[in-house]
């Protein structure tokens, strides 16, 4: 992976993940999905995160999530919801990369704690914006969801993985 | 399937899912008793107090003219109308036991159910008059 060739093919990967995780995040707006409970999202733009962590490694995965952030937030929100989304994904990201790295977990566990500690990572927000203990009445609905969402984002990962890595491997799309 | 992973993948999501269950169990403890009052803040500070046995619909306002709408009826509120970007709080189920609430996160608000017993003299707001 250090000729300039497999650079410019990593590159030129990253770009397709980028736009992979803002599709999804867009598709994933179009989804009548309310439960009326902040935070609880399908979370499909960490399918693009996950993806890339397996492919490739923590540092582009973090480059990924920082970018699909804001790209994402300057497209379809606001300058809160990005720091609501950021605080999040960041969680999540490096919740994802430790677990990872300690290569004790299956890919669907692994997202499941990123789903998790995305939900974590953005009560956390709205704890500071609201200063009110009642945020806690949140917390076991979204450690749930987040596992769930989680695990079934990890599943759908663990079952592309080995095509998307023998395309990538021989490289050619 | 590798074993020993498969250990590690079971032991973690137990341990997730029942530290979620103490989490709302604890929460259900703190909060037992009798509810009878809808505590609405705004970035912390009180706004508002309402009796949960009283017809009311209240109107919480946020900066200029920024609005939240709340309707309290049969021991039960809910947000009827706000003009906040993601509306999940009117989405929000109506809320009637102690130590529910429903969160406007744009417009930093908390509306709150809880009982006078346990809050009176917090605040220095004593206002609860029959």
């Amino acid at each position: 992976m250090h000729s300039p060739i497999n650079r410019l093919n990593r590159a030129a990967y990253m770009g397709l993940l980028t736009a992979l995780a803002l599709i999804l995040s867009y598709i994933e707006t179009l989804i009548p999905f309310q439960p009326g409970i902040p935070g609880i999202k399908i979370g499909l733009a960490n399918l693009a995160v996950l993806i890339c962590l397996y492919l490739f490694g923590w540092k582009e995965a973090m480059l990924l999530t920082v970018v699909r952030v804001l790209v994402g937030g300057f497209l379809f929100g606001n300058l809160f919801m990005i720091a609501y989304s950021l605080s999040g994904a960041l969680c999540s990201a490096v919740t994802m990369i430790l677990l990872r790295r300690s290569g004790g977990f299956h890919i669907p566990v692994v997202s499941a704690a990123g789903g998790v500690m995305h939900n974590m990572g953005q009560l956390m927000v709205a704890f500071w914006a609201v200063d009110s203990y009642s945020i806690v009445y949140y917390m076991p609905v979204l450690i749930i969801s987040g596992l769930i969402t989680g695990i079934v984002i990890g599943i759908v990962g663990a079952l592309v993985l080995p095509y998307i890595k023998n395309i990538v491997g021989r490289g050619q799309l | 399937m590798n074993k020993e992973k498969l250990k590690h993948d079971v032991i973690f999501l137990s341990a997730v899912i029942l530290t979620a269950f103490l989490i709302w169990l604890g929460y259900g403890v703190i909060n037992n008793g009798k509810a009878n009052m809808v505590i609405v803040s705004q970035d912390g500070e009180v706004v508002g107090r309402y009796p949960l046995s009283e017809e009311k619909i209240a109107t919480i306002t946020y900066g200029e003219n920024e609005y939240n709408l709340l309707h309290i009826s049969d021991g039960s509120v809910y947000i009827m109308e706000a003009d906040c970007p993601d509306q999940i709080c009117v989405d929000h189920k109506p809320i009637s036991q102690k130590g529910e609430s429903i969160i406007c996160l744009p417009h930093k608000l908390a509306v709150q159910i809880s009982s006078e017993d346990m809050r009176s003299g917090e605040g220095g707001i004593d206002a609860f008059t029959y």
